[in-house]
């Protein structure tokens, strides 16, 4: 066992027999293991994880890229490079899919030693670690890790990347662009990645309806047509979709009023359909009501309701009065049938969310991304979830992003996080062994087991997977 | 006797004293000299809603007294379904109790809320969780210890408190007579006067005083001020939960004219006009306090039950007008403020009239409770916090909340030692001040017992006197 010096250590240790494939492999950690309690620690690291929100590109989409640094930097990574200094044109550069790894090196290695500390970097680097062995960027491990990357870039990528390394039961991903006219699409691999309905295109500033006529076959000439349109989509997708996920906190705030359609058609119309230019609030009206139209649905069909909250992806445009947690109250209160998941702890209005959890039997709190976001945030969440919440409450892993490759260092910090808070609370005496152990099953796989239903989506995702290639 | 009764018997005979071998934490992570010193602290408990024991002892003997402050909540909020809820409250059957909620207890008890209620079955009657069969031998035990003294048993002789500052008045008044002086000390429960739908017949039947006017009106709260304000400790304002935290200053003009439309014409005022004269009531109670020397509580941050909370209603910075506006009022800000608690901070840091009040704070999230400990120790002189509070409306859950409060305060004075940044001997007198000292002075204990001691207010003043 090699230590490195430092709060978060990168560690490689060999773990014992008995425990699943994934965590029989040496493994990178964040914690130092002898800061955890050992029974805790093995449980944890035995759970196969349900990821309750990705963005995942098909596996044949990645397969035709070259080794890069994108599926690394790209995006966590490299906007704390751009807060630390980085050109926003560099970063533009970066972006390209036809760059060499050298290239992108070149354009960041002036800045990763700042950010290397950072919990986006840091699992950046317990992913090469455990991938690749790798243990840092620098211009000495950039071609053989390219090298390396060439020689697992083939079929089953996904699988050893994510089930066999991360320990990932399921990933729950979040298309960012669906097919033109579609809110999902079909599963490539039901086994190991199910998908939303997004209805972030419904809320989109720009929408334009032609494509979503084509798809259903129905002509939009008023609000009802669309509801129509969206009601198609809900039926065709949610026998296989785990739920429903809006992001519309990047564009707009919250706050999503009870707009009655008799109001909100006429909007509809002059804003879509004779396009004669709607105000913002115009605009706002009709995506009130659509969202709300969505949330019944959404109940119809038993899926939960996924919501971005919180903090702002990228750089230097972030409005915080958008992205507000408890905007969404009147949300709570006019539909208790509904099963809110509030996306990313709201961060940084992260106790709020505990307070909005506590307090509202629909709403859970989903740690996606927050442990990338802000270790010592979501260390300070879990320990305030602990003493607040009900055990069936709390996602505690959704790694969000777009390819798998960081999927490792993300799930690992959140493994290690959950076993550090729960061993805090067995040596503190506030709790058994046993009751820790369950919590972190909970947090980590049966809570999102039960909320997703894994088990029958997946089944139904295969049967049409089956039914299609008959 | 059954080998459940056996097991119960010993800690229903035992008189439990501090330092009882039931704890939050373990004892061995607390500093021993720390721990001991807050284990003989006689706490100054600044809230509670509790019953007169006549009232406990006439009561069912279910499973209420736990749950319904405020574990009940979590159960709801872990999935309880509506049906289950209503049928709780409605049988007085334990056992039929304990079948609704058996499949969401292990869902809830870890939270704070719950952990009280663990902690206080334990010591108070030998019982170490709630499952199917130490269900009855609960009741039993129960049912052993309750007989005249049980609240005294429970809250001096086993929490180790002082006395408490009770919230709760007699229909028509503003606090309480009470047959445990000494023990129950009283704040002025002055939030009905902000009431959306204000009704003040019961308060001119019990005062026989009429009211036409806001002059009136002010006549009436000052009578009330005149009968309480030598025994009670502070006035109490619960009306965050329906109105926000942001009292104008409303001229008396203005407030008259709203309050006479709405208040005793019934007309169907403006949200605007109804707040204006809400406001200038406050004001104007604050005054009244002032001059009587009685501290401000203000409700702020969670509401208790589930599925309404708007949390635009019960912001800590709304409140800074008022502390601005009256150097001379000492506000006790309520609950930490949860989940603003580092607002509560900084403003009692800031403000020289405002005191933070850990009441109810340790068990909504204990992890809150030990941040604003551990931000109190660094920001906040030593006099300016309150430690605990145990807000509940039934004696037997206090001990787990106090135990609670202990261990946190505890823990997070021996993190300061042990890093050297604080002497043992400032860790007691910190200890000493935020349990039972600070809550002393400010409340004036001593005074407001020996006030008490010669003669409550009359039972019903004006009984006979018609009103108009």
């Amino acid at each position: 066992m090699k230590k490195k010096s430092g709060a978060q250590l990168v560690m490689l240790e060999t773990e014992s027999a008995g425990v699943q494939e994934f965590s029989r492999q040496a493994r990178a950690t964040w914690i130092n293991p002898d800061s955890l309690d050992d029974a805790i620690r093995a449980e944890v690291d035995s759970i196969q994880v349900v990821d309750t929100h990705e963005h995942l590109e098909p596996e044949s989409v990645r397969l035709g890229l070259r080794p890069s640094l994108k599926p690394f930097l790209h995006i966590y990574a490299l906007s704390d490079m751009v807060s630390a200094g980085l050109p926003i044109k560099e970063a533009e550069l970066f972006n390209r899919d036809d760059l060499s790894g050298e290239r992108h090196w070149k354009i960041v290695r002036d800045f990763w030693p700042l950010i290397r500390n950072t919990s986006s970097a840091c699992a950046v680097r317990l992913s090469l670690k455990q991938l690749y062995g790798i243990d840092d960027l620098r211009d000495s491990t950039i071609l053989p890790l390219m090298e390396a990357m060439s020689a697992r870039t083939s079929a089953g990528f996904y699988r050893w990347a994510l089930r066999d390394l991360a320990g990932i039961e399921c990933a729950l991903v979040n298309i960012t662009e669906p097919p033109a006219g579609e809110l999902c699409r079909k599963s490539p691999d039901p086994e190991i990645m199910l998908y939303d309905i997004s209805i972030a295109p419904l809320m989109d500033e720009n929408i334009v309806l032609a494509p979503y006529e084509k798809a259903s076959g129905i002509e939009c000439g008023n609000l009802a047509d669309w509801k129509s349109i969206i009601d198609r989509q809900f039926e065709l997708w949610a026998p296989t979709a785990v739920a429903i996920k809006n992001q519309c906190a990047y564009t707009r705030s919250l706050k999503f009023d009870n707009v009655q359609e008799s109001d909100a058609a006429p909007l509809f119309e002059k804003w879509l359909v004779r396009k004669e230019g709607a105000t913002a609030p115009e605009k706002k009206a009709v995506q009130d009501f659509v969202f709300h139209h969505c949330i019944r649905r959404a109940i119809d069909h038993g899926l939960p309701v996924k919501i971005h909250t919180g903090y702002h992806a990228w750089n230097n445009y972030s409005e915080p009065s958008w992205y507000q947690p408890k905007d969404l109250t009147n949300l709570f209160r006019r539909y208790p049938r509904a099963r809110f998941d509030l996306f990313h702890i709201g961060y940084p209005e992260q106790m709020d969310v505990v307070a909005l959890a506590k307090h509202f039997a629909n709403v859970r709190v989903d740690m996606c991304w927050a442990w990338l976001l802000d270790s010592g945030a979501s260390l300070s969440f879990a320990r305030h979830c602990l003493g607040a919440l009900p055990i069936n409450k709390v996602f505690a892993f959704g790694g969000d992003y777009g390819a798998p490759d960081c999927v490792y260092g993300h799930g690992r910090i959140a493994r290690d996080g959950v076993a550090l808070v729960l061993s805090e609370a067995v040596r503190e005496g506030r709790m058994t062994r046993n009751d820790a152990k369950e919590i972190a099953r909970r947090w980590l796989r049966d809570n999102a087991m039960e909320m997703f239903k894994v088990d029958s989506k997946r089944d139904a995702a295969k049967a049409a997977q089956m039914a299609e290639d008959l | 006797m059954t080998p459940a009764r056996k097991a119960v018997r010993k800690p229903v005979e035992k008189e439990a004293k501090a330092g009882s071998p039931v704890s939050w934490l373990n004892p061995r992570i607390l500093d021993p000299f720390v721990h001991e010193e807050v284990e003989k602290i006689r706490i100054v408990d600044t809230h509670e809603h509790l019953d007169e024991e006549e009232v406990r002892l006439n009561q069912p003997n279910d499973l209420t007294k736990f749950f319904m402050y405020y574990a009940f909540s979590d159960l709801v909020t872990a999935g309880l379904p509506a049906d289950a809820q209503g049928k709780f409250f409605a049988t007085i059957d334990p056992l039929e109790q304990w079948k609704l909620i058996r499949e969401y207890w292990p869902l809830a008890r870890h939270t704070g809320f719950s952990t009280a209620i663990r902690l206080s079955i334990k010591e108070l009657y030998g019982i170490d969780d709630l499952r199917d069969d130490t269900i009855k031998p609960l009741i039993e035990a129960v049912a052993a210890r309750n007989r005249p003294g049980v609240n005294r048993w429970i809250l001096k002789t086993v929490s180790n408190i002082e006395c408490c500052l009770v919230n709760a008045s007699d229909p028509g008044d503003l606090a309480r007579r009470t047959k445990a002086p000494g023990l129950f000390l009283f704040d002025m429960a002055v939030s009905d006067f902000f009431a959306d739908k204000l009704d003040m017949t019961p308060f001119e039947k019990f005062t026989g005083l009429s009211c036409s006017s806001l002059r009136d009106w002010k006549r009436i709260i000052d009578w009330y001020f005149a009968r309480w304000g030598r025994q009670a400790v502070a006035i109490k304002n619960v009306c965050a939960y329906w109105r926000p935290l942001k009292f104008e200053d409303v001229p008396e003009e203005r407030a008259s004219e709203c309050f006479e439309r709405w208040a005793l014409r019934n007309e169907d005022v403006t949200v605007a006009d109804r707040r204006a004269a809400q406001d200038f009531m406050f004001h104007y109670c604050i005054r009244r306090a002032t001059d009587y020397g009685l501290p401000i509580k203000i409700h702020t941050g969670y509401f208790g039950g589930n599925g309404y909370m708007d949390m635009s209603l019960f912001q800590v910075k709304d409140l800074v007008n008022l502390f601005r506006q009256y150097p001379e009022a000492r506000f006790v800000v309520m609950h930490l403020g949860y989940p603003e608690q580092g607002d509560l901070i900084a403003l009692a840091k800031h403000y020289s009239n405002v005191w933070v009040d850990f009441c109810w704070g340790w068990i909504i999230d204990p992890q809150a409770g030990l941040e604003v400990a551990r931000q109190a120790l660094g920001a906040l002189p030593s006099n300016k916090v309150f430690g605990f509070g145990g807000d509940y409306g039934y004696a037997d859950v206090v001990y787990g909340h106090q135990r609670i409060a202990r261990d946190g305060i505890s823990l997070v004075l021996t993190e300061a030692v042990r890093d050297g940044r604080l002497s043992k001997n400032d860790a007691k007198m910190v200890a000493r001040r935020w349990l039972r000292e600070n809550a002393m002075e400010m409340f004036r204990i001593e005074d407001k017992r020996k006030a008490q001691a010669m003669g409550q207010p009359g039972a019903r003043p004006n009984p006979h006197t018609k009103i108009g």
